[in-house]
């Protein structure tokens, strides 16, 4: 899976922003707000991946167990197709 | 977009400080922030002055405790969103532009904004309101018909009176594109055409800042600083400044060494060095350049850009002024048109009287144009007031 859109990522103080690129072409015109674990998520998936393959990702830079990892990530691809963005 | 609006007060001395803190920090100061409760205040300052994407990062380093809430920050955080989706765009033109011109053997310069966007920490953060192009005079025909082409724009090329318009204009989708076939005027109607001969010259000799991976000629560093700084004179002088401008200028001597040598020779060649030693006062005492930073120091000219004169300029804004009277208007004077009339010509008679009274203290004496710069702007304030009665 992938983001059907360019997303600009800003880095604001503690939070993450992104943006779509061209919002005529996305369809979203809205703004997500991240913070350092969505902004890796959201990065990843500017590319084609999977669940599978984010969560051993954030394995291996945070200190979590993978359920709750798991659960993390599938939070925010549900938020993400509920966005269109996916 | 959202806006900050609704304001009634301006800034105080000490919410004036943490506008000033906040943007030192945002250039780099590790000082620490004061706190204030009046961030509606410096939020709108921030907006007025176009630097609200440019402490963004400051404000949401902050303790959590000292932000403004969590309305505030979304807002800010919308803006940044904004200004990263136009310098996207602004940045594709730019190379689309640069690419349709120079692979017919041009060589387009650009001036100011998305070459001084580069210069910022976080580039996508500087506000961008067009794209300013400059094409050498045995190239600006053909030039401008290309970007005419590009922008669908089937007009002929007519270039205006010089002394009047400086370029011609043409719109990208949304993106206003200025061509500039004069690279802009000195202050002083004395030596306008030298400055532009000179400025002219000083065009052929490029540097080069790199966008999307390409590079995009820029003017070079000698000559840009003294472009910027009188781009930005012009602005205090005419049309009103924003602190923006000061942190561009701020940055772009600090981008490079400059030579104060030649720096001074051109400078005085003007009748620039007093003014740019006032304006030295605002980079050093508020943005928190050093001393021996600044090129030209000067102690005593440097305090002229302080207390009164320096609130002037904060309860400007960056061409800010009509807006902020409108502000005021919206709030205080809704169905009068006389009130409004009002707002605007008072605050354009302050503005003529600071300007007069800068012209005053920092034209240099041997300038013969002193006298006749200082009726002309007295003569302007004159007609200003008869209009004024001609409303009544």
């Amino acid at each position: 899976m992938q983001i059907r859109t360019k997303l600009i990522f800003q880095h604001v103080g503690d939070t993450w922003i992104a943006v779509p690129a061209d919002e005529s072409e996305s369809g979203f015109n809205g703004m997500l707000t991240l913070n350092d674990v969505g902004h890796d998520i959201v990065e990843m998936l500017t590319t084609d991946t999977t669940t599978e393959q984010i969560v051993d990702h954030l394995l291996e830079d945070y200190d979590a167990d993978r359920p709750t990892v798991q659960k993390c990530v599938e939070q925010i691809l549900e938020q993400l197709t509920q966005a269109r963005l996916l | 977009m959202e806006k900050f609006r609704g304001v009634k007060e301006w800034m105080s001395k000490a919410e004036t400080d943490v506008f000033f803190a906040l943007l030192r920090s945002a250039l780099g100061s590790t000082e620490p922030v004061p706190a204030t409760l009046q961030w509606d205040r410096v939020m709108y300052a921030f907006e007025q002055h176009a630097l609200l994407g440019v402490v963004a990062d400051a404000i949401m380093s902050l303790p959590e405790s000292d932000r403004p809430n969590m309305g505030m920050q979304m807002k800010m955080l919308k803006h940044v969103g904004r200004l990263a989706q136009a310098h996207h765009r602004f940045d594709q033109t730019v190379c689309m532009i640069f690419e349709a011109l120079t692979s017919k053997g041009l060589h387009p310069v650009m001036l100011k904004g998305q070459g001084l966007a580069t210069l910022y920490p976080k580039q996508h953060t500087r506000s961008c309101g067009d794209i300013d192009l400059y094409l050498h005079p045995e190239e600006f025909e053909q030039g401008a018909r290309i970007i005419f082409d590009l922008c669908g724009d089937d007009r002929d090329v007519i270039v205006g009176d010089r002394r009047i318009v400086h370029h011609v204009e043409a719109n990208y989708g949304d993106i206003h594109i200025e061509i500039h076939f004069l690279p802009g005027t000195s202050i002083y109607e004395s030596n306008c055409d030298e400055y532009e001969r000179w400025m002219t010259e000083q065009f052929r000799k490029t540097d080069s800042v790199i966008i999307n991976g390409r590079e995009i000629a820029v003017p070079n560093h000698h000559a840009n600083v003294i472009y910027v700084f009188c781009h930005l004179l012009r602005h205090f002088m005419g049309s009103g400044i924003g602190v923006r401008q000061f942190v561009d200028l701020i940055l772009l001597i600090k981008s490079q060494p400059i030579d104060v040598k030649a720096l001074e020779r051109d400078l005085r060649r003007f009748h620039l060095v007093e003014p740019w030693q006032a304006i030295g006062g605002v980079l050093v005492y508020q943005l928190g350049m050093k001393k021996e930073e600044f090129p030209l120091w000067d102690e005593e000219r440097a305090e002229y850009l302080q207390g009164k004169n320096l609130k002037f300029i904060v309860s400007g804004g960056n061409f800010g002024r009509l807006q902020r009277n409108n502000d005021l208007y919206k709030e205080h004077d809704k169905h009068s048109l006389r009130g409004f009339f009002d707002a605007i010509t008072y605050r354009w008679e302050e503005w003529m009287f600071y300007n007069l009274q800068f012209r005053y203290h920092l034209i240099p004496y041997e300038n013969k144009w002193r006298a006749w710069d200082s009726f002309m702007f007295l003569a302007k304030i004159a007609i200003n007031r008869i209009c004024k009665l001609g409303q009544n």
